[in-house]
């Protein structure tokens, strides 16, 4: 029991919590065909700081990012980071927490003492998802988060 | 004359992707990325039209290292190290060392990328440096050419590359042509040739974001067509030829390297002369990201 108790205790201190005010970015790309594509994206992302979590999805092209309120990306800084790679980026979805990384993350005691609180208050099987217009770059030309001409993605490079 | 092992492989790919297995891929190299490839080949030719029970065995390493100077402009570097036999009644007769080294600069010209797919075409130019040595003796006196380890010649060779790879296959296109200089009193026929690759994942069926690798089944076909090779000014009827080869492999990729194994089998083989016929190639390599 003991020991369960300090594994346990372990593994909530070297986790790299979820906390609320982080941000999930959802990244689109175009391009995107192997794990290693997926892989090559995450390492790229993982080198900005304050990032602390990176995910890739192969079939939908989309990279998570989790990251603290100190990173601020832009379309302009995405686009370049991904170009090097061969890679088109599309467009971002903003979450206000990082709940897409729920199947994944091992979670701070504190958040999952929140979570449950929220559990209670809610009455369902958790807190509802923050979601922000899914805003293509291209489709944003004033940059206020809602699309110029309709959400569509077209399939051509930009 | 004796088969040219050599010409049965083109440029081994650098992508860490699934990808061509005897030939190259347009797919990128990121920028400031490095790839390393080693691939092992065994090659085998015992069918001797000239009725003078002759056999042959190549094996090769071939070192690869790939650098993405850009998303479109990508070098290559080619070492391979050799070890050849011949196997004949009276005797056998063999070399070994390191062959002649291949540089090469890929750049794409088109690229279209939609989700979970992309379509590029890459024009490619090459030189190949004659690192190998390529007057070797032994008790009979100098190694005729195709035992060499390599050539003695500077030889300049360029092609295009076209794929298209989506999330579930692959398909990859190149066609080529090196034009080989004398040395040393020959001059090997220039070669031209037409490749293509398929490679389909058969495991797993579904994507899952956990998946740690992808099991792909490959079927590749190595068109080439060798000329003559000259010799002080004459031509040895017994060189060149045709061979139309058939390439089915499996690789395993996943986010960091790639396994993959094949086995090259010519499937026709129109050689002038008593030029020797390929039994096999066995392939086997690994590809891993740095």
């Amino acid at each position: 029991m003991k020991k369960l108790i300090i594994g346990a205790a372990s593994t909530l201190f070297l986790a790299v919590p979820a906390l609320a005010g982080d941000i999930q970015y959802d990244l689109k790309l175009d391009g995107i065909t192997c794990p290693f594509c997926v892989a090559t994206s995450e390492r790229a992302l993982r080198k900005i700081d304050g990032v602390k979590q990176v995910s890739g999805d192969l079939e939908t092209g989309i990279i998570r990012v989790c990251a603290d309120e100190s990173v601020k990306f832009t379309d302009a800084q995405l686009t370049k980071v991904f170009l090097k790679k061969g890679f088109t980026y599309k467009g971002m979805e903003i979450h206000e927490n990082c709940d897409g990384f729920d199947s994944t993350t091992v979670l701070s005691t504190e958040e999952m003492e929140r979570r449950a609180a929220m559990h209670d208050t809610m009455g369902h099987g958790g807190e509802e998802m923050d979601f922000t217009a899914f805003v293509p770059a291209d489709h944003d030309h004033d940059g206020d988060g809602i699309p110029d001409h309709g959400p569509e993605f077209d399939d051509h490079e930009s | 004359m004796l088969l040219m092992f050599g010409a049965a492989l083109g440029l081994p790919s650098g992508s860490p992707q699934a990808a061509p297995i005897t030939f190259n891929t347009a797919l990128p190299v990121s920028q400031g990325e490095i790839i390393f490839r080693e691939l092992a080949t065994v090659g085998r030719a015992s069918d001797d039209a000239g009725g003078l029970d002759r056999k042959m065995t190549v094996v090769t390493a071939n070192s690869v290292v790939v650098y993405g100077v850009t998303p479109d402009l990508a070098f290559f570097a080619i070492l391979p190290v050799t070890f050849r036999v011949l196997e004949t009644p009276a005797g056998d007769r063999n070399a070994d060392g390191i062959g002649d080294a291949r540089l090469i600069a890929r750049y794409t010209i088109y690229k279209k990328n939609a989700v979970g797919k992309t379509t590029r075409i890459a024009p490619f130019i090459g030189l190949k440096v004659p690192t190998g040595a390529s007057a070797k003796t032994d008790d009979f006196g100098l190694l005729p050419a195709p035992l060499q380890p390599g050539t003695g010649s500077w030889d300049v060779f360029g092609g295009v590359i076209a794929t298209y790879a989506s999330v579930d296959w692959n398909f990859d296109f190149q066609a080529s042509y090196r034009a080989n200089t004398r040395a040393g009193g020959v001059k090997r026929g220039d070669v031209a040739r037409a490749d293509a690759s398929f490679q389909y994942r058969l495991l797993p069926r579904k994507l899952s974001r956990h998946d740690k690798g992808y099991f792909y089944g490959v079927i590749e076909a190595n068109l080439v067509h060798s000329g003559e090779m000259r010799v002080d000014g004459i031509d040895d009827p017994n060189t060149g030829g045709t061979t139309l080869s058939l390439v089915p492999g499996v690789q395993y990729a996943t986010r960091r390297w790639i396994a993959e194994a094949a086995v090259q089998l010519p499937v026709i083989q129109d050689l002038n002369g008593s030029a020797l016929e390929r039994d096999f190639t066995v392939l086997a390599g690994l590809r891993v990201n740095f």
